[in-house]
């Protein structure tokens, strides 16, 4: 059915960039913070209370429970409907991939687009085609893993580069003062390195430098994007002296030039990025809002549904037998049963990817499959959420109305890309029936 | 207008200029759904022989559509050179046929005619040529117009590459767009049908024809084929566009049922001048095609043959770069078989050139119409003889967007080499270069593989 | 490029187009494989507009048979018109047997295209009896119209005066796909309706618009209508 899209998003005020204010070395100082907030709002003229909508994503070294926790009680008290997640380096990549633009392009053209965040510590990066996410994968390379003033002495050195750069014979120490052709290689090394892995597989130990091993090699690259604070810098010129190198006390702008200097040598072509040191923050924002299929099968009064844990069976639909589904639609609601809270009402959204056509045979069959072992599972549960990969979401919800027993409450939309969330909100509708949608993994439950 | 003859022993009366005009047609089945065609053949002979012994001012006396309440007819007679007009007006239709088949009468002659003719005389000549009359006229006309390059001249049959996509997936445009390039096709135009018509998306597809245009330096020329409103306002924000695009219909009240009026394409002429990014005074692409006025109900019992040819008189008014006649894209019931569009194929081509128009056809059909790709062999061939400035290709002649199908790149690519014809001279340099083809216009091995351009 | 990194060019570039790319040529012709399953796929299109809807499959959807004015297929091509009116024959027989008035009205038509019928009415009618049943709306007593036009339903809506009407119908036959299917609905049919009071959903087909998908959401519409009482542009949704 014609889907809805959002059809323009526009940012109507950008704050300064501030260091995370922090109690101890991980916790936030929510007072700080608040000032912060308090600030910026007045800044930007605005009231917490004019504020329908927001996220709260908290990226890096400082994405703990706590944290969120400690954030979600400050807002609530003040402003409306925010959804608080950690990221985690994985989503944290393809949010930078959304607010860097990689993947709106590469929806527009052939092969894989690549885009890699780079900050303080960490580079993440997330390759996508066809405007999904194919792959993440993150990097311990990032402007202040290595500090240092503008005479060359070296101030710090993360714990989690040194294995690289023994493997490499770099050999640096804290307090000693480096050459500045030194530098450049380490730079240029980490770089070469860590760009590898996008080119004709890893070199100079680059496996060092990565956060989990991966367990396949990437697929080839057509174009590549850099966000982060380190993307911002990638086109200035070469630092030519410690002065440039150290303004910000650290190796970011070598860095940046060394990463560009990789890039042009080799056949990837690079696409500058709409956003660079916001694109996490702006593609937040957009993974905030997106739009189910344009027809469901929901029940208004029941939203916004929120922090609904998904658990999803892949159905092939030209091998599709109904024994086998059975059989693994079970598997997934005992195990839906055993990690949550059984009296949660939905206690899970079942979600349904694959299954690109479907006869109305298989449809009365997967709904019968499905609403059996539900009761079996959920016998006190009232309300069922199943979300479907493909466009098929009001007759799913038809048919499960018919299957299920009386007065269960189903509620079946369609469209959502949920391959990289472990939750799912439910929010109103918002053109049509199509409803506001929120996949995200989420620090607590 | 009051007619009467005999032909065969039997008497015909006709009461206007109109129904003689209408019986006078070869069979069209739009004719016979607006319920004006003749009889049976040999009254189709005597309204033939009715209109060749009607003389070219009492044609322009008894309008089909009177010019005060319609301003396609008032637009038509404006433009009449009366100094030409003065010298042919008690001429019959017959010795215009003549003037326009003798070998002594070139190219600047017939243009020259042209002028001084209105739309309906021009339709009215048409009715009484025969297809190999209709090749022997258009093929003496030459018109070259230019807009980013020139085409046009002899010698030449130029191309639009036409790669549409189900759902204006830039990616997939760009794929069937490499694969028209890589067998030489065009040189007219890179011009899209969009799927939706929203300024943002036509925005994109200007920009992105733009870009490959641009990357590879190609001589030619883009166009997204919306309504005129979207392309303007696409234009208005920056969007990078050589031509303005518009269908139009030979008649105020068709022209309407297409959300248009001459103010707005005079509105759009000033835009594309002002903002398109060629730079040839010809920045027109228009379309066209017989039964679109009787579809609309904006007909007026006059034939589809006429109301075509009234789109051209409205055409010419604004220069365009190309023109083209979709002849077979409207259906059975306005041209219900292969025949019928060969014959409006090559009806269309001719009344487009005299009209000193830069003449091209989508040769093309639809499912269900009585035609298959054969009688598209045999219709690009015969108006490749009778020197068609473009026609039109899609990816193994179907066009997966629209849901017709017109020319392969392959079918133009044969054109060429068979009648010895080649791409507009600024794009056959550029195919050379970039080793697609060889002096000859031959194609090379690396030529019909679209990751060429990879 | 070698040969192998060709290959997978185009089939990179072949992902992103249902257009016939990539096929090759021998001299300035295409190879005999792709020229011949292009005409196989106009050879299907032309079936599905000169083919007959299987009387198996209408007998087993329980639907009674009825014809236009057509006449003939090639006067049905010719002349739109005659598909709109219903022959004298088909009126008395649609009298007879159906219940009149009834809140909505269901008819399955041939159209330009048999196989549309074929490919999917199997998925999208027994999806829209239980879409409607969901609605609580009582049905008409459905039958198929051979030869039929969309305008058939204004002829139709003069005999049956329902409140809401649905048309199934073959759409004009592509060569991508040659049995795609429409569903047109509006409110209360009758002569001279204009044409922007009707809703389509188009395109249904196993790789279009999926056909349960579609059958659902005709239920919401027609409950939409019935409660606004009207159909078209002006119908909130």
């Amino acid at each position: 059915m014609p889907a809805c899209q959002i059809m323009d998003r526009s940012v109507i005020y950008a704050s300064q960039m501030y260091k995370t204010p922090l109690i101890t070395e991980y916790e936030i100082d929510i007072n700080r913070l608040s000032d912060i907030l308090a600030f910026e709002y007045k800044q930007a003229g605005l009231m917490f209370e004019n504020v329908q909508a927001g996220a709260v994503i908290i990226t890096g070294e400082t994405a703990q429970k706590q944290n969120a926790q400690t954030i979600i009680n400050y807002l609530a008290e003040r402003a409306g409907d925010f959804v608080v997640a950690t990221a985690g380096a994985d989503l944290e990549g393809i949010l930078a991939g959304k607010g860097s633009g990689a993947k709106k392009r590469s929806e527009e053209t052939e092969g894989v687009v690549a885009n890699i965040d780079i900050g303080g510590g960490t580079a993440n990066a997330a390759l996508f085609q066809n405007g999904k996410a194919i792959r993440t994968l993150t990097f311990h390379v990032g402007g202040r893993l290595i500090r240092l003033t503008e005479q060359g002495e070296i101030k710090y050195i993360s714990n989690y580069i040194r294995p690289w750069l023994q493997a490499n014979r770099f050999d640096l120490q804290v307090g000693h003062t480096v050459s500045f052709e030194l530098l450049k290689e380490v730079c240029l090394c980490m770089s070469k390195s860590m760009l590898s892995y996008f080119m004709d597989g890893p070199i100079t130990s680059a496996e060092k430098l990565l956060f989990s091993s991966i367990s396949s090699p990437l697929p080839q690259l057509k174009e590549i994007i850099f966000s982060g604070n380190i993307g911002k810098m990638i086109h200035k010129k070469e630092p030519d002296s410690f002065k440039e190198v150290a303004k910000f006390g650290d190796i970011g702008p070598m860095l940046a030039y060394t990463l560009n200097l990789i890039v042009k040598e080799s056949s990837l072509f690079v696409k500058l990025a709409k956003e660079t040191s916001r694109a996490t923050v702006i593609g937040a924002g957009m993974q905030n809002t997106e739009l189910s299929g344009a027809t469901v099968f929901v029940n208004e009064q029941l939203l916004p549904l929120k922090n609904i844990p998904i658990l999803n069976v892949f159905i092939d639909s030209e091998k599709w037998e109904s024994q086998v589904f059975k059989v693994e639609v079970d598997k997934v609601m005992k195990q839906a049963k055993q990690l949550f809270v059984e009296k949660k009402d939905p206690p899970f959204a079942l979600g349904l990817s694959g299954l690109e056509y479907c006869s109305y045979k298989m449809l009365q069959s997967i709904a019968a499959d499905i609403c059996t072992p539900f009761k079996k599972y959920f016998p006190y549960s009232n309300c069922m959420v199943v979300i479907c990969e493909n466009d098929m979401a009001k007759a799913m919800g038809q048919a499960l109305k018919i299957y299920s027993s009386e007065g269960m409450q189903i509620m079946s939309i369609d469209q959502v890309d949920f391959t990289y969330g472990d939750y799912i909100d439910l929010g109103l509708p918002a053109a049509g029936e199509a409803i506001s949608i929120t996949v995200k993994t989420l620090a607590f439950g | 207008m009051y007619k009467k003859t005999t032909l065969l022993g039997i008497t015909y009366e006709f009461h206007s200029l109109k129904e003689i005009m209408a019986k006078a047609n070869e069979e069209k089945s739009g004719d016979e759904l607006a319920g004006i065609s003749a009889e049976n053949m040999k009254e189709r002979m005597a309204a033939r022989a009715v209109l060749a012994e009607t003389t070219l001012s009492d044609i322009r006396s008894y309008p089909v559509v009177a010019p005060e309440k319609d301003d396609v007819s008032k637009l038509i007679e404006e433009n009449v050179n009366e100094e030409i007009y003065g010298v042919i007006k008690n001429w019959t239709v017959a010795d215009l046929r003549e003037y326009i088949l003798n070998d002594e009468h070139l190219s600047k002659e017939l243009l020259q005619i042209g002028t001084g003719l209105t739309s309906e005389m021009i339709a009215a000549v048409t009715k009484i040529m025969s297809n190999l009359d209709l090749i022997q006229a258009a093929s003496k006309i030459t018109v070259i117009t230019h807009c980013q390059t020139k085409i046009g001249q002899k010698g030449v049959l130029a191309s639009r590459a036409q790669p549409n996509h189900p759902s204006d997936h830039l990616a997939g445009i760009r794929a069937s767009l490499f694969e028209a390039l890589s067998y030489g096709i065009g040189d007219a135009v890179i011009g899209i049908n969009p799927v939706i018509d929203t300024t943002d998306n036509i925005y994109a597809l200007l920009n992105e024809t733009k870009e490959v245009i641009d990357r590879f330096d190609i001589p030619t020329q883009n166009c997204v084929l919306s309504h005129i409103s979207s392309q303007m306002r696409a234009i208005e924000k920056g969007a990078p566009a050589d031509m303005i695009f518009q269908s139009l219909a030979g008649t105020q009240t068709g022209n309407e049922s297409f959300g248009i009026s001459i103010s707005m394409l005079e509105e759009a002429t000033s835009l594309i001048f002002e903002k398109g990014t060629a730079e040839g005074q010809n920045r027109w692409y228009f379309e066209t095609g017989q039964g679109s006025e009787l579809s609309a109900d904006a007909h007026f019992d006059v034939d589809q043959l006429t109301l075509e040819s009234r789109c051209y008189g409205l055409a010419k008014h604004f220069n365009p770069f190309i023109v083209n006649t979709v002849v077979g894209f409207i259906g059975p019931e306005y041209l219900y078989d292969s025949k019928q569009v060969i014959r409006a194929g090559l009806e269309d081509h001719f009344m487009g050139k005299i009209h000193g128009l830069p003449m091209g056809v989508d040769v093309c059909y639809t499912n269900h119409m009585s035609a298959d790709q054969n009688d598209m062999d045999n219709l690009s061939t015969l108006l490749s003889t009778a020197g068609v400035n473009f026609v039109i290709g899609v990816p193994m002649a179907d066009d997966c967007m629209l849901n017709y199908q017109s020319l392969s790149f392959h079918d133009i690519a044969t054109l060429r080499n068979v009648l010895g014809v080649s791409a507009a001279p600024e794009f056959a340099d550029w195919l050379k270069k970039q080793g697609l083809t060889i002096s000859s216009g031959q194609l090379t091995k690396q030529a019909g593989d679209p990751s060429f351009f990879l | 490029m070698t040969d192998e990194n060709i290959a997978n060019h185009l089939k990179s570039l072949k992902k992103y187009t249902p257009a016939r790319i990539g096929v090759g040529r021998t001299g300035t012709r295409p190879l005999t494989k792709d020229f011949l399953s292009f005409r196989t796929d106009h050879a299907a299109a032309v079936d599905a507009v000169y083919g007959e809807v299987s009387s198996k499959l209408i007998e087993e959807l329980d639907l009674f048979s009825v014809e236009t004015c057509y006449e003939t297929k090639d006067h049905y091509l010719k002349r739109p018109d005659k598909g709109r009116i219903l022959s004298e024959e088909a009126k008395t027989i649609i009298k007879e047997k159906c219940t009149p008035n009834p809140q909505v009205q269901i008819v399955v038509s041939d159209g330009l295209s048999a196989s549309a019928i074929d490919e999917n009415i199997l998925d999208v009618y027994p999806a829209l009896l239980d879409s409607l049943s969901m609605y609580g709306l009582n049905i008409g007593t459905p039958f198929f119209v051979k030869g039929g036009r969309v305008a058939c339903m204004d002829d139709i809506g003069e005999i049956l005066a329902p409140e809401a009407f649905i048309l199934l119908i073959g759409e004009r036959p592509g060569l991508v796909c040659a049995h795609s299917l429409s569903a047109y609905m509006c409110y209360q049919p009758k002569k001279g309706m204009k044409e922007s009071d009707r809703m389509v959903i188009s395109n249904i087909h196993r790789s279009g618009t999926p056909a349960i998908e579609a059958a659902a959401h005709m239920g919401t519409l027609i409950s939409k209508m019935l409660d606004q009482k009207k159909s078209g542009v002006g119908l909130v949704i």
